[in-house]
């Protein structure tokens, strides 16, 4: 998810959140080709969705079809403006990363999660770079934060609602990002 | 030289997008969402697309969503592939038609007021 300050609440506010659905979109299609050669010619599908709050902490729930989901915190100069971003991956597709990433069956689960690691890093460096050549130079992404063992994840941020981006191939669920913008709740 | 064509209302984004892509492409104008289809039909029969569409939002008449949806769709009935679609990039002052245009299928959306130079960097990046 992407939680990003913002003086609205309702719909998606500026520039530069429309820029980060695009830019993750071209990253997702970029490194689903370069890294694993699929071709995601099929447009992803984007739906504004309301966050489930936990104990004054937004609840990032893993669906029940993914293995594998991950968070990664960003900066955008004010720590105020932090953001953050989780990636899903389904099984069938885990497993066809790994496949395709040359993880031989030996290595078993853990093989599998590391091959979507290292999917998600060529996302996310992707991803940098295509927000930073659109002049964002002061985002600064985090290392992943990988909750796969966990159905659930709370997070120190508040939104009444997220953007559900899901990428398809050949109709099926190829991976889930959620897309939360701003405003951030003080502590 | 990229072809492309402008559709919007008003006469000074109009100017204002020909100015900026002046040495980098020829460009049509229509001055709404009849006019852009028009255009666009006549660029495909005569075997000649544009290489990108600038399409504004709101527009009396056929608006820019409809004039997307219209392009999309008589893309879909002749074969074209997901993707493979002529470019649209959205130029409008109005954000929440955002996810109605990426679902439909537009190529990029920007915000005006235009900022000339993230449009040209937006169109290299697609048309090279």
């Amino acid at each position: 998810m992407f939680f990003f300050g913002k003086k609205e609440e309702e719909g998606i506010s500026g520039q530069l959140e429309i820029d980060l659905i695009m830019s993750v979109r071209k990253a997702v299609e970029k490194t689903a080709s370069k890294k694993i050669n699929v071709k995601l010619t099929e447009k992803p599908v984007i739906k504004q969705k309301p966050t489930v709050m936990w104990q004054n902490k937004m609840k990032v729930m893993r669906p029940a079809d993914c293995v594998f989901s991950s968070a990664i915190i960003i900066e955008r100069g004010n720590p105020k403006d932090n953001g953050i971003a989780v990636l899903f991956i389904p099984e069938s597709v885990a497993e066809f990363i790994a496949t395709a990433s040359g993880v031989s069956f030996s290595e078993g689960y853990d093989g599998v999660m590391r091959a979507c690691g290292e999917f998600l890093n060529e996302m996310l460096k992707r991803f940098g770079t295509y927000m930073t050549n659109l002049g964002y130079e002061e985002l600064k992404l985090s290392q992943p934060h990988n909750f796969s063992a966990r159905v659930d994840q709370l997070f120190d941020y508040n939104r009444l609602t997220k953007f559900e981006m899901t990428f398809l191939r050949n109709s099926e669920k190829f991976v889930q990002l959620e897309l939360g913008i701003g405003p951030l709740k003080k502590k | 030289m990229w072809k492309v064509l402008v559709v919007d209302d008003n006469k000074n984004n109009c100017d204002l997008l020909v100015s900026t892509l002046d040495g980098l492409a020829v460009c049509d104008v229509s001055q709404n969402g009849e006019e852009g289809l028009d255009a666009y039909k006549k660029s495909v029969s005569e075997s000649s697309p544009y290489d990108v569409i600038l399409l504004d939002v709101a527009m009396p008449g056929i608006d820019g969503i409809e004039v997307l949806k219209t392009i999309r769709n008589k893309e879909q009935e002749k074969g074209v592939a997901e993707g493979k679609g002529v470019p649209i990039f959205m130029v409008t002052a109005h954000k929440e038609p955002f996810m109605d245009a990426f679902n439909i299928g537009c190529t990029e959306y920007i915000l005006k007021p235009i900022e000339p130079d993230k449009v040209i960097l937006k169109l290299k990046e697609k048309l090279g």
